[in-house]
């Protein structure tokens, strides 16, 4: 029996059981992970996996039951366990799970590649790691180079019990490097493209290339050097401008997980929190300025969050979530859709074959605005740019942060006057996005990738996507970090 | 579970396999029953099975590593093969470490609790009800997770090393939501179900949410705090994960370079790191196969110890302490910690305090500085404010930031009574703790 032969196995008998709906998912995952450190190979990883996720509604409440084994007898085994699973769940339901309606589909996608990742010789991607690393660590006063690259490629055949089958294949790849500097009583760090082992995209190998790392890797180097004998970021009210992955990291924490409608439900109130945009402000709330406009897009190409259809089989859609400033709409899967009277708009994933899909972000991505950035810092009379993200911190309900970055550039009468160290901002989320007055616009736009989303218990990791330029923000409390 | 014998059979034919110098091999996985509840009714109830292999080969000073979960006949062959194939495609790693020795160690089949592994979601279904019909009938809403489950830990390698370690684990966590904002929680781990006590955790977790209702608020600064264990995890986690490490230890990225012997804490701060204690029981041994011995890094506020893997050991001209993360990783950390009792408990220092902030638990803390020790992060599920001894309000959640540096050198009392915990970087069991100038610089208002 093929993949596809065997999860139809496991819903055929799932429904014989007395399930009333069941999907199965059958995963095979690849993934490859090189890391050079200090001028040495720190680690070469292959990865291989695979396994069978089922899901069933039994009485209305949910099982699942996950096992590596495709073995048909294993499969039947795994079936009659979520099946007992979902009979142990129903006695202490209230009211019944409904699925919002969804049409049968019987398809295939694959995400854009160019160049499988798996094909390029461990050697060629070696060779480009220690040149870059080599500049990094001949680069004086840089105690620790780090160099990595991330492969990764997800098969995935999706069976559902109302006739459903989605084959999908996604290919996503990553690299950066980071360069670390040393004192008796500092440790500073810059990273490139992005810390937390860089740019992560739904791309093939032709992304390495673009990401031009041999070219910034001595700049950066240098950074990292200067950073040790700069001064500390001030403290007090300031504008600051955001850029890069710690733009991206703000849309994350502070709109991506609040538009989650399962937190908004409590389905996550015992681990990653409820959420501040409660029913009640859906079109009725001044989440940002009018000019924020934040979508969901799985269909956009390249963003860590694409797919052609998400792990019940809703196809990929972008929708609005904060509209000219106001909140409009939620991230929700069919259990949630349907408890709202609305349909799924496809954010149901999974890690893998051995977890349920929950609710999850795709590409929150903040739409460009209409300035160049040199207007923006040309405008601004007292304030820091920031780009890389080094800590953050946010409440369960995603009001009140705290952000840290790598490096931030103080700005004095619409100029960068110079570097400082361990910036820090904090702030609550709906003043915070409120004060925004100038987004960038799509010149300087890209999709960044955030592969360590953790959420839901057993925890699971996501990669998510978050397109976004720069954006300003005033009255923003700055320094905070080190005030004791 | 993965018999010690199946284990046996399927490492040594993963060595047999192997055409390499020198090879490793790492059986690890296990089963988990996780019955999940919201909104006072089971909302996931599921059943997960995961083994991995994980090949570690070394022809000369090259080295690759690869791993899989599927490992039977052909694809146990691959995942050697592989390995082979990323080292033989490699650049010699001049820190490489040859293979261990076969060493002893000791199996402890007592930590596999069979009852605990025995119980059923059923049975889970069936203690959770009452529970749950009490918390409506309170007007609160619960969610949580109780879990079960084992695991296991096997390393063999062409030297001829083997090890093997079993265990259980249980875990409940738990959330009560009262209508007007307020919250309390209740954890506990134990790789004995029995040990938990679900019933307290749950009930106790309820009065203290309707007395967390309403909160207000108090002008963030520098507060005497009384942390409930659940809260000190999270502090003895960050200081763990930032001070512990013998790479960055190594390195000089930490607070607690260089500083071996000097005191850095309170007296009364002792934390030892050992997988023999009931509470933090785990394998004895790691991926390396190397013996896992108590290892005291506070003694009575001076530092006395980082833990070391072999790599790091050899680099740093030190003996591992058996703290070897998974391959390919080199990032050595304590993983079986306790902050050891003291002569105190949370009624008295609630009592002793004239003004200040009780912390039921922290949320979502983070690094600021790891040379200053310095994190950030919210409180959560039961702020209140101490008034002449007295829990005399709820307070709504606040941000911290704090050097860990200086709160546990400004102990004021330590409990009597220590309790076990599931972290991020394994397990810990902490008593509760009171400690001046604790600094809060934000609270998070209404939306």
């Amino acid at each position: 029996m093929n993949e596809k032969d065997l999860a139809k196995l496991a819903i055929d008998t799932a429904l014989q059981m007395g399930a009333s709906y069941a999907d199965a998912r059958v995963i095979k995952l690849q993934r490859e992970v090189l890391d050079i450190r200090n001028g040495n190979v720190n680690g070469i990883r292959q990865h291989t996996e695979m396994g069978i996720g089922v899901r069933v509604l039994v009485n209305g409440a949910w099982g699942f039951a996950a096992n590596p084994d495709l073995k048909k007898s294993k499969i039947e085994i795994a079936v009659q366990r979520a099946i007992s699973l979902a009979r142990d769940s129903a006695h202490l339901y209230h009211q019944p799970v409904v699925l919002a309606r969804r049409p049968a589909i019987i398809t295939t996608w694959k995400s854009p590649c160019l160049q499988d990742p798996f094909l390029v010789s461990l050697e060629d991607k070696l060779d480009m790691l220690f040149d870059i690393e080599g500049v990094i660590r001949s680069t004086r006063g840089v105690a620790l180079s780090n160099a990595s690259m991330d492969f990764s490629k997800e098969w995935q055949i999706l069976v559902n019990s109302e006739g459903s089958e989605i084959e999908q294949e996604i290919i996503q790849s990553g690299a950066g490097f980071s360069a670390t500097a040393v004192s008796e009583s500092d440790v500073q760090t810059r990273s490139f493209p992005a810390p937390f082992g860089g740019q992560f995209k739904s791309a093939g190998y032709e992304l390495i290339p673009l990401l031009n790392l041999k070219e910034s890797a001595q700049k950066t180097a240098e950074e990292a050097v200067a950073l040790l004998s700069a001064p500390p970021c001030p403290s007090g009210d300031k504008t600051i401008i955001l850029g890069g992955s710690q733009l991206a990291l703000q849309v994350h924490e502070s709109c991506g997980h609040p538009v989650e409608f399962d937190r908004v439900l409590g389905h996550e109130a015992d681990f990653a929190g409820t959420s501040f945009l409660t029913q009640d402000k859906l079109n009725n709330f001044t989440y940002g300025s009018e000019i924020v406009n934040i979508v969901a897009d799985a269909t956009v190409p390249g963003g860590l969050g694409s797919f052609g259809y998400d792990d019940e089989g809703t196809p990929a859609q972008c929708s609005d979530l904060i509209r000219n400033g106001q909140f409009v709409g939620y991230l929700m899967g069919r259990e949630t859709a349907e408890s709202f009277g609305m349909e799924s708009n496809g954010a149901m994933r999974a890690e893998g074959w051995n977890h349920t899909p929950i609710v999850r972000m795709t590409n929150i991505n903040l739409l460009p605005g209409d300035h160049e950035l040199d207007e923006m810092i040309g405008t601004t009379e007292d304030g820091i740019l920031i780009t890389d993200n080094r800590s953050w911190s946010i409440d369960d309900k995603r009001l009140n942060f705290q952000f840290g970055a790598e490096i931030g550039w103080e700005i004095k009468k619409g100029k960068i006057t110079g570097m400082v160290k361990n910036p820090t901002y904090t702030g609550s989320t709906p003043p915070f996005w409120r004060s925004c007055d100038a987004i960038a616009n799509e010149n300087h736009y890209d999709i960044w990738g955030t592969p360590n989303c953790g959420k839901g218990q057993p925890m699971q990791v996501a990669r998510v996507g978050h397109g976004v330029s720069y954006a300003r923000f005033n009255n923003v409390k700055v320094g905070i970090g080190y005030a004791q | 579970m993965l018999s010690k014998h199946k284990a046996q059979e399927i490492l040594s034919a993963a060595i047999q396999y192997s055409s390499a110098d020198e090879t490793e091999v790492i059986l690890n996985g296990g089963k988990t029953f996780s019955t999940r509840f919201t909104n006072n009714y089971i909302s996931q109830n599921g059943a997960q099975k995961e083994y991995d292999v994980t090949v570690r080969v070394a022809f000369g000073q090259q080295v690759g590593v690869a791993s899989c979960n599927i490992f039977d006949g052909e694809n146990l062959k691959k995942v050697v093969d592989n390995a082979c194939l990323a080292a033989k495609h490699s650049k010699a790693d001049n820190e490489w470490t040859p293979v261990l020795d076969p060493i002893e160690t000791q199996e402890r089949p007592e930590i596999y609790h069979q009852p605990t592994i025995a119980y059923t979601p059923h049975e889970k279904a069936e203690r959770l009800a009452p529970i749950l019909k009490a918390s409506m009938a309170k007007n609160l809403t619960s969610a949580g997770m109780l879990v079960h489950g084992d695991a296991m830990l096997s390393t063999m390698n062409s030297k001829g090393l083997f090890a093997y370690q079993s265990w259980t684990e249980a875990r409940f966590t738990y959330t009560a939501m009262a209508d007007q904002q307020g919250s309390a929680w209740a954890e506990y781990h134990s790789h004995d179900f029995s040990e938990i006590d679900v019933e307290t955790l749950a009930y106790d977790a309820m009065e203290k949410a309707v007395l967390a209702q309403n909160p207000g608020e108090t002008e963030p600064g520098a507060y005497t705090v009384v942390l409930a264990p659940t809260a000190v995890i999270e502090l003895i986690e960050f200081l763990n994960y930032l001070g512990f490490g013998g790479l960055a230890y190594e390195e000089n990225r930490t607070f607690t370079a260089g500083k071996l012997g000097e005191t850095l804490f309170d007296s009364r701060i002792t934390l030892v790191d050992d997988p023999l204690i009931k509470e933090v029981v785990g394998p004895a041994f790691d991926p390396e196969g190397q013996p896992k011995k108590p290892l005291t890094l506070i003694q009575n506020g001076k530092l006395n110890a980082v833990a070391y893997d072999r790599r790091t050991a050899q680099q740093a001209g030190k003996q591992s302490t058996g703290h070897a993360s998974m391959p390919p990783s080199s990032n050595p950390i304590p993983s079986n910690i306790v902050l050891q009792a003291g002569d105190d408990n949370l009624e008295n220092m609630i009592a002793t305090t004239e003004r200040g902030i009780y912390v039921t638990r922290f949320w979502y803390s983070n690094v600021v500085d790891p040379k200053q020790a310095i994190i950030t992060g919210m409180t959560r599920d039961g702020t209140f404010l101490i008034e002449n001894g007295k829990l005399s309000r709820p307070l709504r959640n606040m941000r911290y930031n704090q050097s860990l540096l200086k709160a546990f050198a400004n102990i004021e009392g330590v409990g009597d009574k220590i309790y076990g915990f599931a972290g991020y970087f394994g397990k810990l069991a902490v008593p509760a703790l009171k400690i001046r100038d604790f600094h809060f610089t934000g609270v998070s208002k209404e939306a």
